[in-house]
């Protein structure tokens, strides 16, 4: 490489005084190596704007194809959010299990420890009538369910009497969906 | 492919649609200006950017009495600065491989020049990146039509440095790529 002349690539690109500029020509004549890496300087140099060329195409092809996705993805929320504004989901909140705990808690109450029935039969069962359930009016149609929480696992131990007892209760409409929930005492 | 056709064709803006002079200046350098801001990695975007705002400035520095020799390297020295600017990410986005679905030339005929030629520019985007910063820009300056002289004054180097990198680079391209 070392006998290749020094200034191809800047004669190439006419940027050599005109004396420098003969003198790489006249070596050209003589010199086959020098000719053989001048056509591959020119090559080299019109594959670079070649280059340059599809970049510019790829960036451009690139962004109109981000472009594109974007559109989409903005067209899919809001496709996704008028659906949903137009059929609205009714919520099912499935009721929480008591602990069991509450079963093996000591009662120090005279009344009667809380009934924690298995899971499976624990829904869907009508609470007995009483005052304040009258009051609250509910249809005859939904379902009451009932579930015993102790009180420890609400509050920090020793802010509420030792005793106490919670109860949950949730009125669960025909279809599934919770139409009230109450904590009582 | 004509420039009328190219796609990234940029319409007028109408800060320069006041000035004729500005006006043929975008519409002659606003791709090399182009090419050569997407090539040092700049995306799409920000190179049109980059091109608008460059412009803007010449219309400032010309109606504002400023010199008027050498506009096209006064562009790219703008430009080439505010890219700079905002390469944050330079290094990261510089060279990604070019999909091997790119059209890179309009003439390839059969497969096997096409693979052929996709196999070149693939050694060829991979020499680019190995070669070093001012290397690259050079090569690039280059091939949008500067002269040494305007490349030094873009990057801010003497012209014979200029000289000395671009056949540095030229003979490291030829090396790696065999072309």
């Amino acid at each position: 490489m070392s006998e290749i002349h020094p200034n191809l690539v800047a004669w190439l690109d006419g940027e050599l005084p005109p004396a420098e500029a003969a003198a790489v020509a006249n070596h050209l004549e003589s010199c086959e190596a020098c000719r053989r890496q001048f056509a591959g300087f020119r090559e080299t140099s019109a594959a670079v704007q070649i280059y340059c060329d599809a970049v510019l195409a790829e960036a451009h092809f690139k962004s109109k194809r981000l472009r594109s996705v974007a559109a989409f993805a903005a067209l899919a929320a809001v496709a996704v959010v008028v659906f949903f504004l137009a059929f609205p989901r009714e919520r099912v909140v499935e009721p929480s299990p008591a602990p069991s705990a509450v079963a093996t808690l000591p009662s120090p109450s005279p009344e009667p420890a809380v009934l924690v029935t298995p899971k499976h039969l624990r829904h869907h069962h009508p609470l007995p009538a009483s005052p304040r359930r009258a009051a609250a009016a509910w249809s005859s149609v939904d379902t009451a369910v009932e579930i015993a929480i102790p009180a420890d696992a609400v509050f920090a131990p020793g802010a509420l009497p030792e005793g106490t007892r919670l109860f949950g209760e949730m009125r669960i409409g025909p279809d599934g969906s919770l139409r009230e929930i109450r904590l009582r005492q | 492919m004509s420039d009328d056709s190219w796609p990234l064709a940029l319409p007028l803006p109408r800060w320069a649609a006041g000035s004729s002079e500005v006006a043929t200046l975008y519409q002659e350098l606003r791709k090399p200006l182009l090419r050569y801001l997407v090539c040092i990695g700049l995306s799409v975007d920000e190179a049109q950017d980059v091109v608008h705002d460059a412009f803007l400035r010449l219309q400032r520095h010309l109606t504002g009495g400023g010199a008027q020799d050498n506009i096209r390297g006064w562009l790219f020295r703008v430009a080439h600065n505010q890219a700079r600017n905002r390469q944050a990410s330079y290094h990261r986005r510089f060279g990604e491989p070019l999909k091997d679905g790119a059209d890179f030339q309009a003439q390839q005929t059969t497969p096997e020049q096409s693979l052929l030629q996709r196999e070149k520019f693939r050694r060829l985007s991979a020499a680019m990146r190995e070669l070093g910063e001012p290397e690259r820009e050079c090569l690039l300056l280059r091939a949008e039509g500067l002269r040494y002289r305007e490349i030094a004054e873009v990057l801010g180097m003497a012209t014979s440095t200029v000289a000395d990198t671009v056949e540095r680079a030229v003979r490291k391209l030829a090396e790696k790529c065999n072309v």
